[in-house]
């Protein structure tokens, strides 16, 4: 894709939302979205693999399942009733945390946003997860967090006292780094069992220090991966009943399962949404 | 540096759905007591007559109707401090609330789940010693609280007929790392190795824990919980009987009685098939056990729906009265000079087939509604990935399920029997779920509070006011670490 970039000059006009847009030719994606023939949808993504989604199915999903993750259907503003306040007088930090409406997505991404300023620790904190070799990243981050703790308690008016745990905190992952994969076989060939198998084979010391010591994923990192591609085929069920959705509806695709939920399907769901 | 011994420990475990909190015992020898943990609904609700209720003023609340919730603590972490301020006061503290407690004289251990944000995490500390003011805090990771139940004695065959809390019935574990010393009581100490399930509200969470601490690299999480089953069931019953979507009481309580896991992927093959309204009209199938009428509440009469035995009949006694089945009983004629007969059958019927089974069936098959996410058995695979083989068989052979939604029938042997099947054979599986699973990381808190002989660990009240909220938030990572096995209150 070529890369366009735009040079400030006082003589472009700054509308707001207009943007470069690569032309890439037919798009069958766009033809999903905005059918010109509401009979035809299904054909004209035809071309789709059966794994492969549309994109409007994709969107279909991500709102089905932002659907179900809401607390009540409908919108809902429940104010907290007043009272038993007792006119306590509330510190500035208080003050602040209680009024801000923001809610978890915002805290999320703002933690993403400070850690990818920090050095892009949060994309190597799911590394960090399968190799020791990222251990070292993590690491920074927390030495940087500590420089950042204390250049802050320091602008107090008490020096932060140092306490002796955090001081080895960042050097603890280093024997795994320096350890690598030879750490590993190292134990083996100190202690030969023949009648141990390969899984029950002893995990040393550095081992466990370093997988105790290795600093939490962020909230996004710690999600469930997807499933292999090379897994089983993904379940369908019919929209009506939940029986198997062993048929496709000819007009929009939809998966029923017998000629009783077609009907229903037709009535009341058919290229209804 | 460490608190007054003098102080009494509040337990708190904010969860999505209820709260759970109560004084872990002060005697050291007695195990906590489950009635001693205060399970509060953790939301604010309003009702169709506007009427707002706060968490336990919804256990006197009669009508559920078209009820509405709000809920300060979001996908596990408590995000809405100023509703759930509001919660704290009317059921923790002062004089009117049902705990009674006294802040400046409580040590207070508040359970909060992994990879939370560092901002909450702050926002949780500020507000604990600047709005309410305790004398002592720790804010401690629940996985890690949960690890201090009397976990080996879940796998002995005996731990189901008795109580869970008989310390006489530890068992020493054998496939764990050689690294433990003689101890005198080991109930006082943390589970040595430990798989935990925590499946709960809003998300499933699986955490390694090795000599009592978490391996934080490890920690996985599918973002399905009860929350999330509810919706699809309320969802389901709105699509093919009555609009329920705006009754989410109503349907979690239709979850809790009716819902179940099939066994296996096969077993709920088998369940669709026996459950399909065409194998039950043909004969095929007639969908025994599965298939049953749910009795819905109309908050007049009766206050709580219930099941009862399918009864093929209904519908069409139904249409003889002129009772449309699954109507409103809006009629006028129904509630004026209406039969004996009549006043009786005017009642909402819903039949559950595979609404009972598909809904939990989502946490080990995410993708069936489109998230492409691992499900629970793989998930687990997904952990043990990520960490060195020598450490699988203890992990699995000591997997534990916590959280309200494995109180789902079925969901722990679907568990077992799934991880079972994934496992390298040589490896023992063993599944097992506290007694109270919905408590157990308040009563591992409790626990964990008793085996503090050597003073309170926390931080105190003048040690946030001296170094402030970075310092703490520092020291609560450190108290995390010195949690482990090395013994409690080591200072």
């Amino acid at each position: 894709m070529p890369h366009i970039e735009e040079l400030p000059t006082s003589s472009k006009a700054a509308a707001p939302g207009w943007s470069y847009v690569v032309d890439t030719g037919y798009d069958p994606s766009k033809l999903a979205i905005n059918p010109s023939n509401r009979k035809r949808v299904r054909i004209a993504t035809s071309g789709l693999s059966g794994t492969d989604l549309t994109l409007r199915q994709q969107t279909a999903i991500q709102r089905h399942l932002a659907e179900l993750d809401k607390d009540n259907h409908k919108d809902v503003q429940i104010p907290v009733p007043k009272g038993s306040d007792g006119g306590k007088k509330q510190t500035t930090n208080v003050k602040r945390i209680l009024q801000s409406g923001k809610d978890f997505a915002y805290y999320v991404e703002e933690e993403e946003a400070l850690l990818a300023q920090k050095g892009g620790a949060s994309s190597s904190a799911v590394e960090s997860a399968d190799t020791p070799r990222a251990a070292s990243k993590p690491a920074k981050t927390q030495a940087s967090r500590r420089k950042s703790a204390l250049a802050n308690s320091s602008a107090a008016s008490t020096p932060a006292p140092s306490t002796p745990a955090d001081s080895t905190g960042p050097s603890i992952p280093l024997p795994a780094n320096a350890k690598g994969p030879a750490g590993g076989q190292q134990p083996v060939a100190i202690k030969p069992s023949p009648l141990a198998p390969a899984p029950t084979q002893r995990i040393t010391e550095e081992e466990i220090e370093a997988l105790l010591s290795a600093p939490p994923l962020t909230y996004n990192a710690a999600r469930s991966p997807a499933p292999p591609p090379f897994g089983p085929p993904q379940r369908v069920f019919c929209e009506i009943c939940g029986y198997w959705g062993r048929a496709k509806c000819m007009k929009c695709g939809a998966r029923i399962c017998s000629v009783t939920c077609k009907d229903t399907h037709e009535e009341s769901r058919c290229l209804k949404f | 540096m460490a608190p007054a011994k003098s102080l009494t420990t509040l337990v708190i475990d904010p969860g999505a759905y209820t709260l759970k909190a109560g004084f872990a015992p002060s005697d050291p020898t007695t195990p906590p007591n489950p009635t001693d943990c205060h399970v509060i609904p953790n939301c604010i609700a309003r009702g169709r007559d506007k009427r707002v209720y706060i968490g336990s003023q919804l256990e006197k609340c009669t009508d559920f109707g078209e009820m509405a919730f709000r809920r300060p603590v979001e996908k596990g972490y408590i995000v809405n401090w100023e509703a759930e301020r509001a919660i704290w006061e009317r059921e923790l503290l002062g004089e009117r609330a049902g705990l009674k407690c006294d802040p400046h004289t409580t040590h207070l251990i508040l359970a909060e789940p992994s990879n939370s944000p560092a901002a909450l995490q702050t926002n949780n500390d500020q507000i604990i010693f600047e709005e309410f003011e305790f004398a002592s805090y720790h804010r401690a990771l629940s996985p890690q609280l949960a690890a201090w139940n009397d976990i080996p004695s879940l796998f002995t065959p005996t731990s189901t007929s008795t109580a869970a809390s008989d310390p006489t019935t530890t068992t020493e574990m054998d496939t764990t790392p050689d690294v433990s010393t003689p101890q005198p009581n080991l109930s006082s100490l943390p589970a040595e190795i430990l798989l935990l399930i925590d499946t709960s509200h809003s998300s499933t969470t699986i955490t390694p824990l090795l000599r009592g601490q978490p391996i934080h690299s490890s920690v996985r999480r599918l973002p399905l919980g009860g929350k999330h089953l509810s919706a699809y069931l309320a969802e389901l019953i709105s699509l093919r009987h009555i609009s329920l979507i705006d009754e989410p009481h109503l349907v979690s309580q239709i979850k809790h009685d009716v819902s179940f896991v099939s066994g296996s992927a096969a077993a709920f093959a088998a369940n669709l098939d026996a459950s399909w309204h065409f194998s039950r009209k043909t004969g095929k199938g007639k969908g025994e056990g599965i298939v049953v009428d749910y009795v819905l509440p109309d908050y007049e009469r009766l206050h709580r729906g219930f099941t009862r035995p399918h009864d093929g009949s209904h519908a069409a006694r139904m249409a003889k009265l002129g009772l449309g089945s699954g109507t409103q009983t809006t009629d006028p004629s129904a509630t004026g000079a209406a039969t004996v007969e009549k006043e009786n059958a005017a009642e909402d019927v819903i039949t559950l087939t595979n609404e009972r089974f598909s809904p939990a069936e989502l946490l080990f098959n995410p993708p069936d509604i489109g998230l492409q996410a691992l499900g629970i058995p793989a998930l687990v695979f997904a952990v043990l990935d990520t960490l060195p083989r020598s450490l699988w068989p203890g992990l699995l052979a000591n997997i534990v399920v916590v959280g309200g939604n494995s109180l789902i029938p079925g969901l722990v042997e679907r568990v077992e029997s799934e991880v079972r099947m994934l496992a390298p054979a040589e490896m023992a599986v063993r599944v097992a779920r506290p007694l109270r699973p919905d408590i157990a990381v308040w009563e591992g808190g409790a626990r964990f509070a008793q085996a503090q002989v050597k003073g309170k660990v926390g931080v105190s009240r003048e040690e946030y006011l001296e170094h402030g909220a970075l310092w703490t938030a520092r020291r609560m990572r450190e108290l995390g670490r010195e949690m482990g096995g090395k013994g409690a209150g080591a200072e």
